[in-house]
């Protein structure tokens, strides 16, 4: 139904207004595009995993039904194969489910922005849709919130989203750590003005709002304590924006953000504030804890484990114990308030659980303390042990006498050793990627004979992530946790495996060096057919996230492409500075993307000192385009000098690599003068030194 | 029918796809809508279930005589699954034991020797149970009709009496199986056990000296089938069908048959005390207002019922089906068309004095109560009920001050079943609706519970007003069994 | 003794028909035995054999065996000479056991059941036929009654639940025994009198938690448990039981704690009896012993102590618990109120 069209004509009153002719979609994006239940994805996708012993996706998908969805798109990428049969298995996929889904996966899609651009080629969207992801738990009903965004279509042509936002309290354990955002909203509370993701790191630095915005709107309210439910009903003129900037990955950060800040697009995005019901989405495991509280505690009622929403025969009792038919309990067992049991399951003399979620078929031993544990299914807990706040997976096998700390991770199938303390940041798992094992960040830890295992360190991630994707007792306080920008474009997806079909390649490569290779052709041969450096941009940007390779790998790459074309470009003396400022004026915008701090600035230099190793004129041209870099800002003193002083890394300098590094002394030291007296006028002391040149 | 306004959007869509999609897929739908709790009410869950049970039916492959066994099981299976998506939601056992009954009664009807065939009866059951071996149950065999010779009432002789008497207790729609006391073997474990009364009881005195099979009389009419005319397989599925509608024609008129009583229970310049908001209970006191005076003391319900409670007295009554409305109005004597403003009438548009208090102030509001009246989401065999909670709280307080608890309720909310964990029959909702979820300090430090039902045992009901007249708890199962029977059908 | 055979291989030659009944002066009749044309036969010996050699008999089947082996031995022509005879047996039964009230339950039905019978112009050869050939199936039939009842009463069994009960009770531990087989966790306080002990042993060997209480810490322990569990001996028709002293003030106290009290106990236990209170039933028992003589005070131990005489039940106090105090009565036809049960009760016999 256009928003327009007569919407008061509606007969029915409630479910759907929306007349036969126009379904509602909803749009399911069953991936995070981060790690953050690392290890445990490495296996499974996050949707797949149980809460509250039902899968996650469950939850979403009762969710859109009791809104009265009729279909869905699920948007899959990670493991889509498992998403796919699990669909196809399920309830949802009978005549007689609600909706309709269909589960489209695509090679290409790392984020949500890459969804929404897939959708609007797709043309499967006709009209105004819900755009959550899979791993949404709600009881609250779209109808009204449909209701209301469509009543507002009518009056405001240029509204394009509405986004379902709760209030929360900052010490609330709901709380995602580490996602602030501000949001500015008009004086009625309404309109979403301004968008800003907040990072903790440079609180102080300046946000920028739209000029206009002041003038507009004289009264605003800034709101950070909002619980972003990420349950959006979206215009179906959202995917065609994503496509026209494909660089936007992120629903808030950048779609949002970029949305409300240009004003040309002339927008207008609309919060529902959530005055009752639940929303909640699991973004980390922290919020995975947190939102099995509330489900145990009866906040998502009637999704509660005694809905048995996927066949289960959970029955509730006092005190908010969930337990299903045919749990084995010896008489001295203990289980206290909100714990959870699945069928099959036997607990030992004496054991005591409290607050425990525990899967089917599991067997705890005698004298077992499980305090908010999170146990999958057919899980093997020996006698006297202690578990804290952990998660430990299917099939995995604690032995006799463990302790468990809060925050540990469990993987699949893993085998503990009796006796063996596992401290709170342990994450353990059967798989291992290669890429992982090459890279150095695994540690094989042999527990056994039989079994080894591999201690997942996830060492990549800067640790800030990794606190704060630690669940229970290992929450930091808000203040510490750090998202990078680039976080979001770091994050892996989360298939280990999956890049064997993707580009081909020698086993014996590795996929830095794989990716380096290709970056390299890639933009060689975009600078040598003068291609814009939007394509680039968007060559580069694919073949990174699909190696997913990290940014300092774009840095070499870019910088030994670069070298090379310059290289291969000077004839002769004179037009050395010209074929390099003109090159470097074009790659501007990729240079802006790879570039985000001083160290980044340094290392640059530093790949592009090595690439000019050896070379002709390398001393020279070192200078020129680091005074280039200088004079666009894509340098600066700090990083300059960063680089002049630290040399290059850890590998050391070559006798060549020093003898670029001094062809770029004189430029180096006229920085570092100018760096101490302040005042002098940049420009025309550049200029004169090119001149020098 | 009814109008589809009257139906939350949930149970209107469904009522009107369950006729086009197949029956098997119905089920599922309703089962995803009760899970979601898209339907709640008992009223409503009945309703879909009914109607569901109506498509399941005239699509069963089962219609004839003698394949009522199939039909029977077939129901019963349906009824499982439904049961178990919704175990609290003890209605929709209610209906399925009614529809069963129906087909039951339709087999006795078109053949006597067959009915209630899929129940062990008499002296089948003796055997069956004298070698131990409790599923010998012929009655299971397809076409039985010729093949248990047994399965008639082969007890006529010692168990005339209690025929007749049963017979003659034979009301309104209920229905009696002619030899029930014999259905007490029926399962190996007779739980729930709704064939409680004299039958059953007798049968199991009498059970220790029962006699078997081999040795019965010979001049028992059910020893000689072969003497009674051809064997007729007749369709049932219109019989059955046809019951099936008179149920939901019984489901329809329910507030208006319960309204009737209202003259005889709410006196001029009374003071009531009204707890709920079922239509049941406005239609009651919409009725009583017609013609009597007299005050209403609303109480609020808080946290789960205030809202639907403040509604009866704000927003237009729910007591909508046809012929109610004509009696509602004044000009109930002619046959007039209602005016809108009729139709939009509330308890104080109608001249009722309305007060409403809060759940706290029940005790101090009492000792001027001359009467409780409350509405009920379920009644247990035993007297006993399940219905909005804080009402247990208030019948307490009314028995401490010696004033009538009165509960109105359509017999569909009877259910046969023993309340052995009252517990496990009550709903928890949302904890939300106690506390705010932004509430950190609370959500963090108190474990908030929210129970939406309340058990009342029955010494704390004085009178069950259903609409086939009133009952005592005491006497609730004798309802029970003229509603069910003795079959006993295990569905949970 | 000589009735052992007769009780345990009831293959009685058929009596010859010879003239009626012999009249015997009662004062001069041992008790138990009856008299008849073919000679004596002493009930009270059968009765009790039955109960020594089966465990498991309740004592209302044990009381219908009897009748059935002495209905075997009348060879009367006519009904009237028939009842009067069995009339004679179940007399001299109730009278020769000290507490016949549970086995008069069994007398009742069965003469209520024959009466039926002949009724229905059935002869007395058929019935006699018929008797014997049911006569096995008494126990089983029992038995299976009171598996019955165990499955039923068993779902109030909750886990976690604390259940006080008092002496030992076949259906009470029946009703234990499958929740245990259900994965049932509960804890049982018992009084420690009338085998008490002995189910504490019992429960306590299959891993259940039992507290032995005195009787006078009956009203202690109350608000420590969830409800009540009694077997009873007989249930009256105004819907009270007949139980183990102790029973009463039990159920008075749960009443008082606001405690569900039930009282579980098979159909056939059902007695015809009409009492208002304790002092009712028509049975004597010197619970009360007004002395001033100090030597003269009361053994308690001998009610007790013996344990065949414990199990037989015939020679323990009893006491009536009034329906009011009652929640229900867990039979094996299903969960009554007393009130109904009274009711239907009423209508059977009269």
């Amino acid at each position: 139904m256009a928003p327009t069209s007569k919407r008061g004509s509606a007969k029915k009153t409630g479910v759907l207004e929306e007349a036969p002719e126009a379904l509602l979609q909803a749009v399911i994006i069953a991936d995070s595009f981060n790690r953050r239940f690392r290890p445990i994805t490495l296996e499974k996708p996050r949707c797949l995993l149980p809460l509250a012993n039902t899968p996650i996706i469950e939850y979403t998908l009762e969710f859109l039904a009791l809104g009265g969805v009729e279909e869905i798109l699920l948007y899959c990428h990670a493991h889509h194969d498992q998403i796919t049969e699990y669909i196809r298995e399920s309830k949802w996929s009978k005549d007689s489910s609600p909706f309709q889904i269909r589960v489209i996966y695509s090679p290409s899609i790392m984020s949500v922005g890459d969804v929404m651009r897939e959708l609007d080629q797709s043309r499967l969207i006709k009209e105004d849709f819900i755009l959550v992801s899979g791993d949404i738990v709600s009881n609250i009903p779209l109808q009204g919130i449909l209701k209301e965004h469509k009543a507002r279509r009518l009056a405001d042509k240029n509204c394009i989203m509405t986004s379902v936002l709760r209030e929360i309290s900052p010490r609330h354990d709901s709380r995602p750590r580490g996602e602030n955002a501000l949001f500015i909203l008009d004086q009625n509370r309404e309109r979403i003005l301004h968008y800003e993701y907040l990072k903790q790191s440079d609180s102080e630095s300046p946000m920028l709002l739209p000029r206009e915005l002041g003038k507009a709107f004289p009264t605003m309210s800034f709101q950070e304590n909002f619980l972003d439910c990420c349950i959006d009903i979206v215009s179906f003129e959202v995917p065609p924006l994503f496509t026209e900037n494909f660089d936007w990955q992120h629903s808030r950060k950048d779609f949002l953000h970029g949305i409300l800040m240009d004003e040309l697009y002339g927008k207008t995005v609309y919060a529902h504030i959530l005055k009752s019901g639940y929303a909640g989405r699991i973004q980390s495991l922290q919020t995975y804890d947190a939102i099995l509280h509330d489900i145990t505690r009866k906040w998502t009622h009637p999704f509660s484990p005694d809905t048995n929403l996927n066949q289960q025969t959970y029955k509730y009792t006092r005190g908010h114990i969930y337990k299903e038919s045919k749990v084995i309990l010896a008489q001295s067992a203990v289980i206290k308030d909100n714990s959870i049991i699945g069928s099959g399951t036997s607990v030992g003399d004496k054991t005591i659980i409290s607050g425990a979620t525990i899967g089917r078929n599991c067997i705890i031993g005698k004298n077992v303390e499980l305090h908010s544990t999170i146990v999958w299914d057919n899980v093997v807990i020996g006698d006297n042990c202690s578990l804290g706040n952990c998660i430990i997976a299917n099939e995995a096998h604690i032995g006799d006498g463990c302790t468990v700390e809060s925050g540990a991770i469990i993987s699949f199938g893993v085998t503990i050793e009796k006796g063996t303390d596992i401290p709170t940041t342990a994450r353990y798992t059967k798989m291992s990627t290669k890429k992982e094992k090459e890279s150095g960040r695994f540690t094989q830890v042999v527990h056994s004979k039989t079994k080894s295992l591999i201690e997942y360190e996830d060492s990549e991630d800067d640790e800030d992530e990794q606190r704060e994707a630690s669940m229970g007792g290992l929450y930091a306080p808000e203040d510490e946790s750090d998202y990078s920008d680039i976080s979001d474009f770091e994050d892996d997806d989360e298939i280990p495996g999956k890049r064997k079909k993707g580009h081909a390649r020698t086993s014996s490569e590795s996929e830095a060096d794989s990716f380096f290779r290709e970056a390299y052709n890639s933009l060689l041969g975009a600078l040598k057919q003068s291609h814009s450096v939007d394509i680039m941009i968007l060559e580069l940007n694919g073949l990174r996230m699909s190696a997913n390779a990290e940014f300092s790998e774009v840095r070499r790459a870019t910088a030994a492409a670069v070298i090379s074309y310059i290289v291969s470009k000077i004839t002769s003396n004179e037009n050395t500075s010209k074929v390099v400022d003109a090159t470097v004026e074009k790659l501007l915008p990729l240079f802006n993307r790879m570039i985000f701090e001083v160290n980044d600035q340094a290392e640059l230099l530093g790949y592009i000192q090595r690439e000019l190793a050896g070379k002709e004129r390398g001393g020279t041209l070192m200078q020129a385009i680091g005074m280039k870099l200088y004079n666009e800002d894509l340098c600066d003193d700090e990083g300059l000098l960063k680089w002049w002083n630290e040399g290059n890394g850890p590998q050391g300098e070559t006798p060549e690599m020093t003898k670029v590094r001094d062809g770029a002394k004189a430029f180096v030291k006229w920085v570092e003068e100018q760096d101490e007296d302040e005042d002098s006028e940049e420009e025309e002391e550049s200029e004169e030194e090119e001149d020098d040149e | 029918m009814v109008v589809a306004d009257e139906y939350p959007p949930a149970l209107a869509k469904f009522l009107k796809s369950v006729t086009s999609v197949k029956a098997d897929d119905a089920t599922e739908i309703l089962t995803g809508l009760l899970k979601r709790r898209e339907i709640k009410s008992s009223r409503n869950v009945a309703k879909a279930v009914t109607k569901l049970l109506l498509r399941f039916v005239s699509q069963n492959r089962h219609t004839k005589l003698s394949e009522s066994q199939g039909l029977i099981k077939d129901v019963k299976d349906l009824g499982k699954t439904i049961i178990a998506a919704q175990p609290r939601e003890l209605v929709i056992g209610n209906i399925v034991r009614r529809v069963l009954g129906i087909i039951r009664e339709e087999c006795h009807d078109s053949n006597p020797l067959l009915g209630f065939a899929d129940l062990p009866l008499g002296g089948r059951l003796s055997r069956a149970s004298s070698i131990g071996d409790e599923s010998a149950d012929l009655g299971s065999n397809p076409g039985s009709g010729t093949a248990t010779p047994y399965s008639g009432r082969p007890f006529s002789r010692d168990g005339g009496e209690e025929d007749i008497d049963a017979m003659s207790r034979r009301k309104s729609k209920a229905y009696i199986p002619p030899n029930p006391r014999d259905l007490t073997r029926q399962g190996s474990i007779a739980l729930p056990n709704p064939n409680f009364g004299e039958n059953n009881l007798q049968h199991a005195l009498f059970f220790l000296l029962r006699l078997q099979p081999e040795e019965l009389p010979n001049d028992s009419p059910g020893l000689k089938p072969q003497s009674k005319e051809p064997f007729q397989d007749k369709d049932i599925r219109g019989d059955v069908i046809e019951g099936i509608k008179e149920l939901m024609d019984e489901l329809e008129l329910v507030d208006e048959q319960v309204a009737a009583h209202s003259e005889t229970h709410i006196h001029a310049n009374e003071i009531v005390m009204v707890l709920g908001s079922s239509p049941t209970l406005q239609a009651f006191l919409m009725k009583a207002a017609v013609k009597r005076k007299f005050t209403v003391v609303m109480i609020e319900a808080y946290p789960n019922d205030s809202r639907a409670t403040q509604d009866v007295l704000k927003a237009p009554s729910k007591f909508t089906t046809p012929t109610g409305l004509k009696q509602m109005g004044k000009n109930a004597a002619k046959d007039e068309p209602l005016t809108t403003a009729e139709m939009k009438a509330t308890l104080t548009s109608v001249g009722v004095e309305t007060i409403l208090i809060p759940d706290s102030a029940v005790p101090a509001v009492m000792s001027r109560v001359n009467k409780v009246l409350m509405g009920t989401h379920v009644i247990l065999r035993n007297g006993s009920m399940i219905t909005t909670a804080g009402a247990r709280t208030v019948a307490r307080c009314a028995q401490e001050h010696s004033v009538p608890v009165v509960v109105v309720s359509g017999v569909y909310k009877l259910s046969p079943l023993y309340p052995f964990d009252p517990d496990s029959m009550l709903e928890t909702g949302e904890s939300s609706t106690v506390i705010g979820w932004a509430d950190s300090e609370m959500v963090g430090n108190a474990e908030i519970i929210n129970p939406t039902m309340d058990f009342v045992p029955g010494e704390l009901v004085d009178h069950y007003i259903t609409n086939v007249g009133g009952y005592t708890p005491q006497n609730l199962y004798k309802l029970v069994e003229e509603q069910y029977g003795n079959a006993n059908d295990t569905l949970e | 003794m000589a009735a052992v055979a007769t009780a345990t291989l009831p293959k009685l030659e058929v009596p010859t028909p010879t003239d009626g009944v012999v009249i015997v002066d009662p004062s001069t009749a041992k008790p138990g035995v009856v008299q008849l044309n073919t000679g004596e036969f002493d009930i009270r010996e059968v009765y009790l054999t039955y109960l020594r050699n089966d465990h498991d008999l309740t004592m209302p089947v044990a009381a219908i065996k009897s009748l059935v082996d002495l209905v075997e031995r009348i060879n009367s022509q006519t009904t009237a000479e028939f009842l009067d005879v069995l009339n004679r047996g179940i007399d001299a039964l109730k009278e020769s056991i000290r507490n016949p009230i549970s086995l008069s339950a069994g007398c009742d039905l069965f003469l209520r059941f024959i009466v039926r019978f002949l009724r229905h112009s059935q002869s007395m050869p058929k019935l006699v036929a018929h008797l014997k050939q049911s006569y096995k199936l008494f126990g089983t039939r029992a038995k299976d009654s009171r598996k019955k009842l165990a499955n039923i009463g068993s779902k109030f069994i909750t886990d976690g639940c604390t259940i006080m009960t008092i002496s030992y009770s076949r259906v009470v531990l029946g009703m234990m025994d499958v929740a245990l087989k259900n994965h049932i966790r509960f804890q049982v306080v018992v009084t420690e009198g009338s085998g008490g002990k002995r189910l504490a042993s019992i429960l306590r060997e299959r891993g259940v938690p039992v507290a032995i209480i005195p009787e006078g810490a009956v009203g202690y322990a109350m608000n420590k448990v969830d409800f009540v569990l009694i077997g009873a001996e007989g249930v009256v028709e105004n819907g009270g039981i007949i139980n183990v002293l102790g029973t009463c003030q039990m159920a008075t106290l749960a009443k008082a704690a606001g405690k569900s009290i039930y009282a579980v106990c098979e159909t056939h236990k059902f007695v015809r009896l009409y009492p208002i209170d304790s002092y009712d039933l028509p049975i004597t028992q010197t619970v009360i012993n007004f002395s001033l003589d100090d030597t003269k005070e009361q053994q308690p131990a001998k009610k007790d102590t013996i344990e065949e005489a414990e199990r037989i039940g015939n020679d323990r106090f009893v006491d009536f618990t009034p329906p009011t105090l009652l929640t229900a009565i867990i039979t094996e036809a299903g969960v009554l109120t007393p009130s109904s049960v009274s009711e239907e009760l009423l209508k059977i016999w009269f």
